[in-house]
């Protein structure tokens, strides 16, 4: 009897030492939180661009200039290094064929403008969010994050850190293909990207 | 160790050492005010809602830093919540408006007291829970242990025996069982 009074205390703290392990490193790095807006349309808005002055730009224009296909929305500015680090992989991107928008996070415009000069636009529209009122709407909390924002406007994921040819192959490039992206390449990668998103579903 | 006065400056440095410390701590307290001015100039004017405020930023949680609030946070997103906290507050909306607010753009994370859904139940209640039943357990435990009389080890019994013989001393029942009290 005495034994069975140790062993069952010993066996519950086994058990809530292994749940409190396997949550320490089986789940997500605890510095990038889930999206709050999961599932969810892109909410209302309606900003400036930073490269068209003059024009205001609300969530149905950047539907519209991604033609109804799912679009990456990427978080930057000029003061945030690794988004230096992950421009050159947007354009990448970008001649890949998959449409990325920006918002301009927090920065200032001129320098914005000059990044742009220097290094190159692989942005199709980009909001310009000077006093980071959009990214409170979004739930951002630093730079770079990137959503995937589906052909509905509804936004499917939201990636924190910078986007690289690693996680896009892994994580991001099959999510697009399954909402709709058509990668690249000779007609039977095509025909089995249309089989594969046709199984996934929509 | 030369006797006689003190040293040519020695005194001036006993003199001066008071006040140098004085001053010392002025300085401190001087740059050290500003810190927690600035979170002051943030909150509203009228003293309700700056009480408000002040709660509110209390109990938010800094998304970047995952340990802070954003009171006392310098995270620039920590200081882009404080101010919408401070709109909100001074448009009307009432704490638990804006919590909701944030709660719906970043996730119960938000708050350091999680709202009591389905799902956070078992973080509110259970490490009480386990702490009670821990101490249940305990408690049942140590009853036992006090009703039960143990039967002793014979091979040890027979020593203490030879070892009270030896010495004289009563030896009480054979058996083993316990022996009667000594009537008083």
């Amino acid at each position: 009897m005495s034994r069975l009074s140790f062993v069952i205390p010993a066996a519950v703290f086994l058990v809530l030492a292994g749940l409190f392990l396997a949550a320490l490193f089986l789940f997500e790095d605890p510095n990038t939180l889930p999206s709050a807006r999961l599932g969810e349309p892109l909410p209302t808005f309606a900003q400036p661009s930073l490269t068209e002055p003059g024009r205001t730009l609300t969530p149905a224009d950047l539907r519209d200039a991604a033609g109804g296909e799912p679009f990456l929305l990427n978080v930057w500015a000029t003061w945030c290094p690794t988004c230096r680090a992950e421009h050159d992989f947007l354009g990448e991107l970008r001649a890949r064929g998959v449409r990325v928008h920006g918002i301009n996070y927090k920065d200032d415009r001129g320098k914005a403008l000059r990044w742009l000069e220097d290094l190159g636009d692989p942005y199709g529209l980009i909001v310009a969010d000077p006093d980071g009122r959009l990214g409170l709407e979004l739930g951002v909390y630093g730079a770079p994050e990137t959503f995937v924002v589906d052909g509905a406007g509804v936004i499917r994921h939201r990636h924190v850190g910078d986007v690289n040819a690693r996680n896009f192959s892994a994580t991001l490039g099959p999510l697009l293909e399954s909402l709709g992206w058509e990668p690249p390449g000779a007609p039977v990668d095509a025909a089995a990207a249309a089989a594969g998103a046709g199984e996934v579903g929509s | 160790m030369s006797r006689g006065g003190p040293v040519p400056g020695e005194r001036a440095g006993a003199v001066l050492r008071g006040p140098c410390v004085v001053a010392v701590f002025a300085w401190l307290l001087a740059v050290g005010a500003p810190a927690v001015a600035a979170v002051d100039i943030e909150a509203p004017q009228d003293p309700e809602l700056a009480r408000q405020y002040r709660t509110l930023i209390a109990e938010l949680r800094c998304p970047k830093c995952l340990n802070q609030n954003i009171a006392g946070s310098d995270a620039p997103i920590s200081a882009d919540l404080r101010r919408t906290v401070r709109e909100q507050l001074q448009a009307g909306r009432t704490p638990a408006q804006i919590r909701t607010y944030l709660v719906e753009r970043y996730g119960d994370f938000i708050l350091y007291r999680p709202r009591l859904t389905a799902g956070t139940l078992f973080l509110w209640f259970g490490p009480g829970l386990v702490l009670l039943a821990g101490a249940a357990w305990l408690v049942v435990l140590v009853l036992r242990r006090r009703d039960r009389v143990e039967d002793p080890d014979p091979a040890a019994l027979a020593r203490i025996r030879a070892r009270l013989q030896a010495a004289g001393a009563p030896t009480g029942p054979a058996d083993g069982s316990a022996p009667d009290r000594p009537e008083r």
